[in-house]
């Protein structure tokens, strides 16, 4: 299922953009992405990203099974990162974790939806029966593009997350069944064709 | 992190004694043993597929007591039950901890997982979390009520996010406690 990349789209401005699954070569690539990062972006992140430790920890430890991470690139820089994170032996092995990231000089062109479609077709075809994304309540431009894609509050934890600054805030759970969402996207791609490449 | 606190000697309910201990890299062997002894039952809503030597042999590769502090009820050479302390000293879940436990079906109704709790609690303080959850499958009324009387609530459902040995789905139920 990996063998199709890399890929090359077309975003709505018509730059293109290459799509593939990370490698250890780039670690540098990748904390130039993440240290690029608005403060408020990095505010509210998961991991602390801006840790080249984090970064190459992550590296020295590949396993698409797990964690399988695609990347946008545009002209040797990463302009986007999403993610599928699973347990392929446990209980929740039918259940992935979504994760996006797009380059504050990326927003607004379509590049979370190409990015995060490339999640969706690989839970379909791995066999999963939902995907999650889980953000902080504050992030509201984030519950925003996960709803646009399909996903519906499920819960929330009360403090569950602290930001870089040690404020304490409620956490969402979105999720949604992978046959909804990668019908959402193909009906979303099919009104798009014609003015959108997003074939191959 | 309260490594100084074991070994520790323990006399459960009914007299049975036990010692404490933090897990090592010797115990592999002895925790395969330990998860084989389990019933049908148990496995069926096991997290991890501990039957798996692969599973297993990695836990032991990636030892980290700030990631995983894993307790360990002893009886002599025998492992009677597993508690861990799972946790991510960085990032915005920092103040957050989960905790696991599983006890030898002959070992249980005796405060055994009251006990190994209690340690636990002790070390998250001792680390600064603000709170741990413990998930489990809605069905588990037995799990369900040993949290409960730890002081653990009921936070939310999530619908559909367990699928046990039998490819059966249940709900998750995440239970937690604040102990500011």
């Amino acid at each position: 299922m990996l063998d199709e990349y890399p890929k090359e789209v077309t975003l709505r401005d018509g730059s293109l953009v290459t799509l593939r699954p990370v490698v250890k070569e780039d670690e540098d690539a990748l904390y130039h992405f993440f240290s690029g990062m608005s403060k408020e972006d990095l505010l509210y992140l998961r991991d602390d990203v801006a840790n080249r430790d984090v970064i190459h920890g992550w590296m020295e430890s590949i396993d698409y099974e797990k964690v399988l991470p695609i990347l946008a690139i545009d002209s040797d820089v990463i302009i986007a990162d999403a993610t599928l994170h699973r347990n392929p032996h446990g209980w929740m092995r039918h259940v992935g974790e979504i994760r996006m990231s797009v380059a504050g000089s990326h927003r607004g062109k379509g590049l979370a939806r190409i990015i995060a479609a490339e999640i969706f077709q690989q839970a379909v075809g791995l066999g999963l029966d939902k995907l999650v994304a889980q953000m902080l309540t504050i992030q509201k431009s984030a519950q925003h593009v996960f709803t646009r894609l399909g996903f519906k509050e499920e819960a929330i934890l009360k403090d569950h997350g602290m930001d870089a600054t040690g404020k304490k805030h409620d956490l969402i759970i979105m999720s949604n069944d992978v046959t909804t969402l990668w019908e959402n996207w193909t009906e979303f791609a099919e009104s798009m064709s014609g003015t959108w490449n997003m074939e191959d | 992190m309260l490594l100084e606190r074991y070994p520790q000697k323990v006399t459960l309910k009914d007299g049975t004694e036990l010692v404490l201990r933090v897990m090592n890299k010797q115990d592999e062997r002895a925790l395969m043993d330990f998860f084989e002894g389990l019933e049908d039952a148990d496995r069926l809503y096991l997290r991890n597929d501990v039957s798996s030597y692969r599973v297993v042999r990695k836990w032991f590769n990636n030892l980290n007591y700030n990631r995983v502090f894993p307790l360990l009820a002893v009886d002599g050479d025998r492992i009677v039950a597993n508690a861990t302390l799972h946790r991510k000293p960085f990032g915005w879940m920092r103040h957050v901890g989960e905790i696991r436990i599983v006890v030898s079906p002959d070992l249980r109704k005796k405060g055994l997982a009251y006990t190994m709790f209690t340690e636990l609690i002790h070390t998250a303080a001792d680390a600064g979390l603000d709170k741990l959850t413990a998930e489990m499958a809605a069905s588990q009324a037995g799990a369900i009520e040993v949290f409960r009387k730890m002081g653990f609530k009921e936070e939310t459902i999530l619908k559909g996010y367990i699928k046990d040995a039998t490819d059966k789905v249940h709900d998750l139920l995440v239970m937690t406690l604040d102990i500011e």
